[in-house]
């Protein structure tokens, strides 16, 4: 088979939407899978085609069994010792699990609870809680706390900000939050998280420097563009992106890891270093940027097809883009299964594959290669790119958002070169700004203009009449 | 063969001309003060229109709940259009202290 990885991949997408929608009982699953894995081995060499048709099944009723698994509470989790009909308080011992998000006088964040104290007995837990609450002292990832405060369920309307979804996963955990929390005491940094905590404190330093030379509002949308902090963009700004469908621009993605994969060669390469060490050392280096910019499904889908487009290189062997699309998904669902339900991963992997499949075909449909003059040629390919991951989003942003804007191939004409110039900018403040704040200010005033630019072509095009049209 | 590969080139001529970019700019902000004020994108821009917002988009603005963005769409329906911010002030539940926070996500086109 040429693309194994594939099929695995789909066997596992639909496992685990069986496995989280269809309410089939886990023994049931569980068995079935067995057996058809029990049959595989049996007859594994005797009927191929039979043998391949029972081992699709037992991967994806596998997938269903780790997706059920994974929606059914620990026996360990907080949620068993709490008791909603009271009102009564509860006390947490746990880490800070995502980046603090502070706003206005509150902060934000999901605590992972180790420890809960009920009729002054301390149990053991696990599980991850939302929680909103009133402080005076900076609060860090990873920083150990005793919290006091009532366990909510949470509405729609609950602002959340600095709540990492992908942290969560169970239903019933996500759906809560602990109101009117007090810290009762702060136990310092636990040391076990210390690499993300680097990470985090890393892309908090050059977040300091893009503000340092580039002028707000431009300097929040750097933010977003080089190191996937989206949380300072405005709503208003937000939503007019996705009106023009150019939304995905503030997402840290291929281009991104491709950017710095470049950076990497290109500065190994000058210091002379053999080509086998340097893709050892690009790796981990793009799995550290991966970590600065918050681990997103983009940008992890895209750090793994790199790495296996790097690696292909190293053994001298070809890399196929949709096997190394399907090992990257298979990554990011092994780690947290309802991944497949977030609308980042589904656009994200909807427009790299409507891509690796709409353009090759439209290319040589409409005979690109034979226009002559390049600007021409390139202005084309251009327009094909953007109307293939246009044609392979667009449902997916109709049923969402509930909105259909035909501007979409038009506007990423415009504003992907411009922010992917603003983006190349923006790393050049970051590798200048540190240590020359005479370029540092230059290149970000560069950097200012275009993101300007981009955001007057962006309000533009929301004018045009029947650029976006709202379903029912 | 030259001192830099065609990658190497373009990528230092990138360089080159957004730093000469950012130059002229600060140069002319720094001949030209008012050269500064104009934006090409306005700080208006940044805010979300609140004669066009619809429930769920009001709703995502810090501040306002379910029953605050209903009282603005009702208010807003009875008079047509909002004409100044100022006007949400007379809103139940709009205290002072919210309004100062809803001045920064929302504006009147």
């Amino acid at each position: 088979m040429k693309r194994p990885l594939v099929v695995v991949a789909v066997l596992v997408c639909a496992g685990i939407i069986y496995g989280a929608c269809l309410r089939v009982p886990f023994a049931y699953t569980y068995s079935a899978a067995i057996a058809l894995l029990c049959v595989t081995l049996l007859w594994g060499e005797k009927k191929i085609s039979f043998c391949d048709a029972f081992l699709c099944a037992a991967v994806f009723l596998c997938a269903g069994a780790v997706a059920r698994d994974q929606q059914t509470l620990s026996s360990r989790h907080f949620c068993r010792y709490l008791q909603f009909q009271s009102d009564g308080y509860y006390i947490f011992k746990g880490q800070v699990a995502s980046e603090p998000y502070v706003d206005a006088s509150k902060v934000s964040f999901v605590l992972s609870v180790t420890e809960i104290q009920q009729d002054a007995f301390w149990y053991r837990c696990c599980g991850n809680l939302f929680v909103r609450l009133r402080t005076e002292g900076k609060l860090e990832y990873a920083d150990t706390l005793l919290i006091k405060g009532k366990v909510r369920r949470a509405c729609d309307s609950l602002i959340t900000q600095g709540k990492d979804l992908r942290l969560f996963r169970t239903p019933q955990d996500h759906a809560l939050r602990c109101t009117e929390a007090t810290i009762i005491k702060r136990r310092g940094l636990n040391p076990r998280y210390s690499f993300k905590r680097v990470a985090l404190r890393f892309r908090a330093r050059l977040t300091r420097i893009l503000c340092r030379y580039i002028p707000l509002p431009a300097a929040d949308v750097m933010s977003a563009l080089v190191l996937g902090e989206r949380r300072s963009i405005p709503l208003a700004l937000n939503r007019a992106m996705i009106k023009t469908g150019t939304v995905h621009i503030l997402v840290v993605s291929g281009f991104h890891v491709g950017i710095v994969t470049a950076v990497l060669i290109a500065t190994l390469q000058s210091a002379q270093v053999p080509r086998r060490i340097r893709l050892f050392c690009v790796i981990p280096a793009l799995c550290f940027y991966c970590m600065v910019v918050g681990c997103a499904s983009s940008v992890v889908r895209a750090t793994v097809m790199a790495s296996i487009f790097l690696c292909a290189g190293f053994f001298r062997r070809e890399a196929d883009v949709y096997n190394s699309l399907a090992a990257a998904a298979i990554v990011i669902l092994s780690i947290n299964p309802r991944q497949i339900f977030d609308i980042g991963f589904q656009l994200s992997f909807a427009s790299v594959l409507s891509i690796a499949y709409f353009y090759p075909r439209l290319s040589s449909f409409l005979r690109i290669r034979c226009v002559k003059p390049r600007p021409l040629r390139y202005f084309l390919r251009a327009c094909l790119v953007s109307a293939s991951a246009w044609l392979g989003t667009m449902g997916l942003i109709a049923c969402y958002f509930r909105l259909f804007s035909p501007i979409t191939v038009v506007a990423n004409l415009f504003i992907v070169p411009l922010a992917s110039l603003a983006t190349a900018a923006g790393f050049l403040v970051l590798g200048v700004g540190a240590w020359c704040p005479f370029l540092g200010r230059s290149f970000g005033l560069a950097s200012e203009l275009l993101i300007s630019l981009m955001l007057a072509i962006n309000s533009m095009f929301i004018k045009i009449p029947l650029a976006y049209i709202y379903l029912r | 063969m030259g001192i830099f590969t065609n990658k190497e080139r373009n990528a230092i001529v990138f360089a080159a001309a957004l730093a000469l970019l950012g130059s002229g700019l600060d140069y002319l902000y720094k001949r030209v003060p008012a050269a500064r004020s104009i934006r090409l994108v306005s700080e208006r821009q940044m805010k979300i229109d609140i004669n066009e917002a619809d429930m769920r988009t009001l709703m995502q603005v810090p501040g306002i709940g379910n029953v605050t963005a209903r009282r603005i769409l009702e208010y807003r329906q009875r008079i047509g259009r909002i004409q100044d911010l100022e006007e949400l002030r007379g809103l139940k539940g709009i205290t002072p202290k919210r309004f100062e926070k809803l001045q920064e996500e929302l504006a009147v086109e």
